[in-house]
């Protein structure tokens, strides 16, 4: 689960506000680190991955709820840094055409870009050692951070869901990762096969892993 | 998504909602967010969506819209189901006032805030959105922002017709699930090429003329 599709007025102000300000140290830090005249060619990269992203969400596998969401493939070209922005930019756009509360827009970027970084890191890590395996090496890396970013999207709204009397976080919990398994599964063998593909066309590309 | 719809809208339509400052239309949005956020009472939530539908007819909104702001209700649901068994430990059950309050707010909250965002989306241009964007953020975050929602437009018509081609040549079909998945894979694995190749030129036409990590918006 990359994001939450919650509308505004659910969770509580105190979460929303400790996200937007969590997400703009990072993206303080981030952008720092990205200022550097050598970074600026890494921008249209940022902008295109982020409308792929955004493309991939507007193509549902299995109406109406599940889409294709790339964002483990696109952390691992866009790296740990750029993936904040980025997780941003598709929020921000995705909470312009009403999906999902703008005021949720600091923890759902915090949300994906986790989703992002682990992504990164898993791929990084199982192509160094299984380079000829590229299908499992994308499949396994979304069944790590996918289920780790949903625990947390979880978590999360447990904690913050306010005043909600009728609100039970174990029913929601068991409803999310019922649901969130086939996603899994979808977006899994999607990932294996982009990477799969994508190794044959430009291998290069993760040369440096 | 039907982002060329909504742009193409919002740039050519004429009404009094289009031709209102970008920055008091930012401003209203604003306001309705925060109704939302702070309304638990769902009469005055009914009363804003009554108000935001007046405004979209008012504009000439296309029905065709009305999906997009009752979309975010399909996870609402995930939401509401959660709470279904706990209303029924309650003394009143589903049936009680308080529990249909409850969700009658929360469905409201829902369509009032996608409503008051594609109205915005709908009414006002995307330079003029920038030109917000870049009072609030940073430029280079701005200038990520415009360079994916132009790369949105280019590459969906990729997309689509990488789509129809393999939908015309059987390639994604319900009654072969792993090779459609498969097929999809690919798919979108040229897509990445291509993404790859237009942030290239992009890079390269944006440094020609002159690009430091920040665009201007001219009035």
């Amino acid at each position: 689960m990359s994001h939450l599709h919650f509308p505004d007025g659910i969770l509580a102000p105190w979460l929303l506000t400790s996200g937007w300000l969590l997400l703009a140290g990072l993206l303080w830090c981030a952008l720092r680190r990205l200022e550097r005249p050598e970074h600026l060619k890494r921008f249209p990269i940022l902008g295109t991955l982020g409308a792929l992203m955004l493309l991939g969400m507007s193509f549902e596998v299995v109406p109406i709820a599940y889409h294709v969401n790339i964002s483990v493939i696109a952390g691992a070209l866009l790296g740990p840094w750029l993936s904040i922005p980025a997780a941003f930019t598709v929020n921000l756009v995705l909470a312009l055409l009403g999906h999902g509360g703008i005021t949720v827009v600091g923890v759902n970027s915090l949300i994906l870009s986790f989703e992002m970084i682990v992504g990164w890191a898993m791929v990084s890590f199982l192509l160094h050692f299984l380079r000829e395996h590229p299908f499992f090496s994308g499949f396994a890396s979304v069944f790590v951070a996918l289920p780790l970013s949903t625990v947390l999207a979880i978590n999360i709204v447990r904690l913050g869901v306010s005043d909600v009397g009728f609100f039970d976080a174990v029913r929601f919990a068991e409803i999310s990762l019922a649901l969130g398994a086939v996603g899994w599964l979808l977006e899994a063998w999607i990932t294996g096969a982009i990477l799969s593909s994508f190794m044959r066309l430009k291998p290069e590309l993760f040369q440096r892993v | 998504m039907d982002l060329y719809f909504i742009d193409y809208f919002s740039h050519s339509r004429k009404s009094a909602l289009h031709g209102l400052p970008a920055s008091l239309k930012a401003l209203a949005v604003a306001a309705c967010i925060a109704a939302v956020v702070l309304l638990k009472n769902p009469l005055p939530l009914g009363a804003l969506l009554l108000l935001l539908f007046a405004l979209a007819v008012f504009a000439r909104v296309p029905l065709r819209v009305l999906p997009l702001a009752l979309y975010p209700l399909v996870f609402t649901a995930v939401f509401l189901a959660s709470s279904l068994e706990e209303a029924l430990h309650t003394a009143e059950g589903i049936s009680g006032s308080a529990y249909l309050s409850f969700v009658a707010a929360t469905v409201l909250k829902v369509v009032v805030a996608a409503s008051a965002m594609l109205l915005f989306l709908l009414t006002t241009k995307s330079t003029d959105m920038f030109g917000i964007g870049q009072k609030l953020l940073p430029d280079r975050l701005v200038a990520g922002f415009f360079l994916m929602y132009r790369s949105t437009f280019i590459l969906s018509g990729v997309l689509n017709d990488l789509l129809s081609s393999m939908r015309v040549r059987g390639g994604f079909s319900l009654r072969h699930p792993v090779r459609s998945l498969d097929n999809l894979g690919r798919a979108f694995s040229v897509m990445l090429v291509r993404a790859l190749n237009l942030a290239e030129k992009q890079y390269d036409v944006l440094r020609l003329r002159g690009f430091e990590g920040k665009f201007y918006i001219s009035k």
